[in-house]
């Protein structure tokens, strides 16, 4: 088969737009790396009352 | 134009073996790296606990004030100095322009330190040994410490916190025993 007749593939299309993959490769890491970001603040804890007590009573 | 897209089929283009060799040579390296950060997270000894705990600038000040009540020794210009017991928790409030106490420690025992800032952003620098953390407010950041040498070592702030920002210097003593108390003047 030569190369003129094959059909553009999705992967091929998808590299061919580089301002999509631009977004994509911004895009990808701002979001993750929110959410990365949010969801280790949100799980720190207080400080553990075993501690606390050491230095309290 | 070098942005434009290359003619339509080349995905189906054979690679060339030396530029297929280079890929291949790429993704390793990649792949080697990637393990390597986390072998060398555990294995490296060079990292914090990553144990951090939300306090307020409240708690952690009377945290600290009673870790000096207990543990105080003496002064060094109205600064308290305090000998924590191997093995304890050690709290070490940053605040401008000034740390809450100077540590006493003994060489080659763990401590648990906890920081933390009662204001602003602050950086707990030991010098010389060039040991680097950030010290935010509302934040009690934990570090397994184990000091290996003896000596007098500085604590410097290295994020600025305002006008008095250089006059920010602590310090950490670390003693193998009681006996060199005298050669510090404590």
């Amino acid at each position: 088969m030569s190369e003129e007749n094959q059909s553009t593939t999705f992967l091929e299309s998808l590299l061919n737009n580089m301002w999509l993959l631009l977004i994509l490769g911004v895009g990808v890491y701002f979001v993750s790396y929110i959410f990365w970001g949010w969801a280790e603040i949100i799980l720190i804890k207080g400080i553990p009352a075993e501690i606390k007590d050491l230095f309290t009573k | 134009m070098s942005l434009e897209a290359p003619p339509s089929g080349w995905i189906h283009k054979k690679i060339a073996r030396d530029e297929k060799g280079w890929i291949i040579a790429a993704t390793v390296v990649c792949i080697a790296m990637f393990f390597w950060m986390i072998l060398w997270h555990v294995y490296g000894k060079q990292n914090p606990s990553s144990v951090t705990y939300y306090t307020t600038p409240e708690e952690f000040t009377t945290l600290t004030n009673s870790f000096i009540e207990q543990n105080q020794i003496g002064e060094d210009n109205g600064i308290p100095v305090v000998m924590p017991k191997p093995e304890s928790d050690v709290f070490l409030l940053a605040q401008m322009w000034r740390w809450s106490s100077v540590i006493v420690l003994k060489k080659d025992e763990w401590y648990k330190f906890h920081i933390s800032s009662k204001d602003v952003m602050h950086g707990f620098s030991v010098q010389p040994i060039n040991m680097n953390f950030m010290v935010f407010p509302n934040y009690d950041y934990v570090l397994d410490f184990k000091p290996n040498k003896t000596g007098e070592y500085m604590v410097v702030c290295n994020e600025f916190c305002g006008i008095g920002h250089h006059l920010m210097i602590g310090k950490i003593v670390v003693i193998e025993d009681e006996s060199e108390l005298a050669n510090y003047g404590y």
